[in-house]
């Protein structure tokens, strides 16, 4: 499964303001988040959308990069699954 | 997203209709494709479609109108309740995982209660098992068996209303996301017809450039003749037919509009290709489906939805804060497994 990668989330993250906030790009609310708060100077997130494939994700992945949110300017990549991992 | 809430909950026909249909076509380009909002007249040439989705989201979440309770005092009188969970622990279990029941109860204005739609895959399947044919038990008795499995909670609001609501939106977003999904797959063929046309018109610049003893581009390649003159009349060909099809999948100066078509059909044929009905059955103690009007047994009934690649049964459940543990780490789980 492709997961979103979420980088420069605020620190302090809110999972439903997250998911309002990606709804508003046309994302439906993700299945599994899994936060990766590094060091604290750039914590980051996984979402994972189950239902979307990759290219999918690609198509939302230009609209989300570079915005700013929170005083924040969010790097937004898709990880593509795993080899062998079903989509 | 307010107004297209009350799209997907009880209305009175008419009443600003238009005003909330031109809310779903808004929500439409921003999901499928912005751009598409650049093109003439696309409100109106994208109508079909969104009615289309709007109204199928609309009646499969107004169907939702019994909830059953979902507890284990529930799951020993609630025949549904009882044919979807093989034991009261699976129910609690299934209610344990939900992450959105979890994240409903942990919110600070939830109520006490929950009402939420449960999803479970559905099969009925032709069996050989023992029945009781007068004094006599057969082995090899043909018997239909209903399955459930894979029980998720997904969709969980406060009152049935607001479920009714969210349950409408979130049908929409998906025929939204297959329409989304239509456009990449006619991207990616677009690009491979692009490359296509870029190879066949190297080919024909190199004929140009009288390079006719080029070898055939692949074994087996049953056009290439050797003959200069056919072989350009026959890459020319190709790449007519090449440009129509590019032409065909969104690209020039028509493919706006030709990807608002894309899109439109895409969303008539999503509706097209889901097929929603109230089931009714009637189930023994173990799942074994009886015939209409047998005296044993209890009648189930169920929405049933089936697409290319699923068939699922969704039952509306209310759910009290009471009988939902909590998530988190099962420690305790993890110890005995250790």
């Amino acid at each position: 499964m492709a997961k979103l990668w979420i980088v420069n989330v605020p620190p302090e993250l809110d999972e439903d303001e997250l998911a309002a906030f990606l709804e508003k790009f046309g994302l439906p609310r993700f299945e599994e988040i899994l936060s990766v708060p590094g060091d604290g100077s750039r914590p980051a997130v996984a979402l994972s959308y189950p239902g979307l494939g990759e290219e999918v994700l690609r198509r939302f992945q230009p609209r989300i990069n570079g915005v700013q949110w929170k005083d924040r300017r969010l790097s937004v990549q898709v990880v593509p699954p795993a080899l062998g991992d079903e989509k | 997203m307010g107004m297209l809430d009350w799209l997907f909950g009880r209305r009175t026909d008419g009443d600003r209709t238009d005003e909330l249909l031109t809310r779903a076509l808004g929500r439409t380009v921003e999901v499928v494709e912005p751009k598409l909002a650049l093109a003439r007249d696309w409100q109106s040439r994208l109508r079909p479609g969104v009615e289309a989705a709007v109204d199928l989201a609309r009646s499969t979440a107004m169907r939702l109108q019994d909830f059953h309770d979902a507890s284990e005092i529930a799951w020993s009188s609630d025949p549904v309740i009882r044919a979807l969970f093989a034991t009261a622990e699976d129910l609690t279990q299934v209610l344990k995982r939900s992450s959105d029941l979890q994240r409903h109860f942990r919110a600070g204005d939830a109520g006490d209660e929950a009402y939420a739609v449960l999803g479970a895959d559905f099969e009925a399947k032709r069996v050989l098992g023992a029945a009781l044919e007068g004094d006599r038990v057969r082995q090899d008795a043909a018997m239909t068996q209903a399955r459930f499995g894979g029980q998720h909670i997904r969709i969980v609001a406060a009152t049935p209303e607001l479920l009714q609501q969210a349950t409408g939106v979130r049908i929409f977003n998906q025929i939204l996301l297959a329409a989304t999904g239509r456009l990449v797959e006619v991207d990616r063929q677009r690009e491979d017809t692009n490359v296509m046309r870029a190879l066949l018109q190297a080919r024909l610049r190199m004929l140009d450039a009288n390079e006719s003893t080029l070898e055939p581009w692949a074994a087996g390649d049953a056009e290439a003749t050797g003959d200069p003159a056919a072989e350009r009349a026959e890459i020319e060909r190709q790449l007519a037919a090449m440009t129509a099809a590019t032409e065909s999948l969104g690209a020039g100066v028509q493919g706006i509009d030709r990807k608002l078509e894309i899109v439109r059909d895409a969303l008539l044929e999503a509706t097209q290709s889901i097929r929603i009905e109230l089931r009714g059955i009637r189930l023994d103690a173990v799942n074994t489906v009886l015939e209409e009007g047998a005296q044993s047994g209890a009648a189930v009934e169920f929405l049933q939805i089936t697409t290319r690649e699923f068939r699922r049964a969704y039952v509306g459940i209310r759910v009290s804060r009471a009988d939902v543990p909590a998530g988190g780490l099962a420690f305790a789980d993890a110890e005995r497994t250790l």
